[in-house]
């Protein structure tokens, strides 16, 4: 991989200025990362983050982080059956009984 | 005992008294990672078993039997966070003013403060092979963040309910959801980065 530096301060007034205020800044676009996944963002918007991400290696590696979890809980979420998204517990035997009883009392 | 899965591909379901044996555990998994306390899942599941008792005639076998049960759990689950959301304050935005990432004025206003910086991830595919691990983390992670963030952010991204509906469930207006599920993400994010890819792990 590439390695880009973060943005520095200068470069991210200047690119500010050139987009006419387009440009949004590290704050904005963590923000729209996030509105991403669940709307379709304007294009002067995604345009935005696209110019800022070339210039800024921390908001590259929050975007790409949140879409990692975002894809690893989509693919485990897709089906229950094939792939359990929980925890790995048994219930007591007490606690099995318990059910075992409720079952079996409200099965009439 | 009738199939492992109980994913059968009949239409009919097994006998409700193999239920606990064949699919307590996955419920009770399922369920635990998104109500925070071990009673509250056990409830959960207990009302799930019930209900689904209730509802056996109506079971068409489009799905799997654990896919049907997994779908009453679920409707258990957001009744639950329906009921908490009563007593939950959705507006309280004190939090994030102490936890802000971002630099608030100067020239560099609104860039990343050098401690709030993400550091790159070391993980690749072969580390999903770990993904019980994961769920632990996650589960910790979302145990860390105030109710009203825990909640919309399982609805949403571990759900994956659409962010109408959990406007309706939660009544929150969709501009306090989206700051909402942005600041969860934000969390987790920094929480796993934590507890999950570097301290813990570089200590083993």
């Amino acid at each position: 991989m590439k390695k880009r530096p973060g943005m520095s301060a200068k470069a991210m007034l200047m690119m500010s200025k050139a987009m006419g205020g387009f440009m949004p800044t590290c704050r904005e676009v963590s923000q729209l990362t996030s509105r991403e996944f669940d709307e379709k963002l304007l294009f002067r918007q995604r345009l935005g983050i696209r110019l800022h991400l070339i210039f800024c290696k921390w908001c590259r590696l929050y975007r790409n982080q949140l879409q990692f979890i975002d894809n690893f809980l989509r693919r485990y979420s897709a089906d229950v059956e094939k792939a359990p998204i929980g925890i790995e517990i048994s219930l007591s035997d007490e606690t099995r009984d318990r059910f075992k009883r409720a079952i079996k009392d409200n099965s009439k | 005992m009738s199939e492992e899965n109980g994913a059968s591909k009949s239409e009919k379901l097994s006998n409700p008294q193999t239920w606990v044996d064949v699919h307590g555990d996955f419920l009770f998994g399922y369920a635990i990672l998104r109500l925070k306390d071990t009673s509250t899942a056990e409830d959960a599941v207990q009302e799930t078993f019930l209900a689904a008792l209730n509802a056996r005639d109506s079971f068409r076998g489009q799905s799997g039997e654990r896919t049907w049960l997994v779908s009453i759990l679920k409707n258990k689950i957001i009744d639950h966070f329906r009921r908490l959301s009563r007593e939950v304050d959705f507006h309280n935005n004190d939090i994030d003013v102490i936890d802000d990432d971002f630099i608030a004025s100067g020239p560099r206003a609104g860039t990343w403060k050098a401690g709030q910086r993400p550091s790159e991830w070391v993980v690749d595919a072969a580390d999903l092979a770990e993904q019980k691990e994961f769920w632990e983390y996650l589960r910790k992670c979302i145990d860390r963040m105030p109710p009203h963030i825990g909640m919309v952010f399982i609805l949403r991204d571990i759900e994956n309910m659409k962010n109408e509906d959990i406007c309706n469930v939660l009544t929150v207006q969709p501009t306090n959801l989206r700051v909402i599920l942005h600041r969860a993400r934000k969390r987790l994010r920094r929480c796993l980065e934590k507890i999950w890819l570097n301290t813990e792990r570089s200590e083993r």
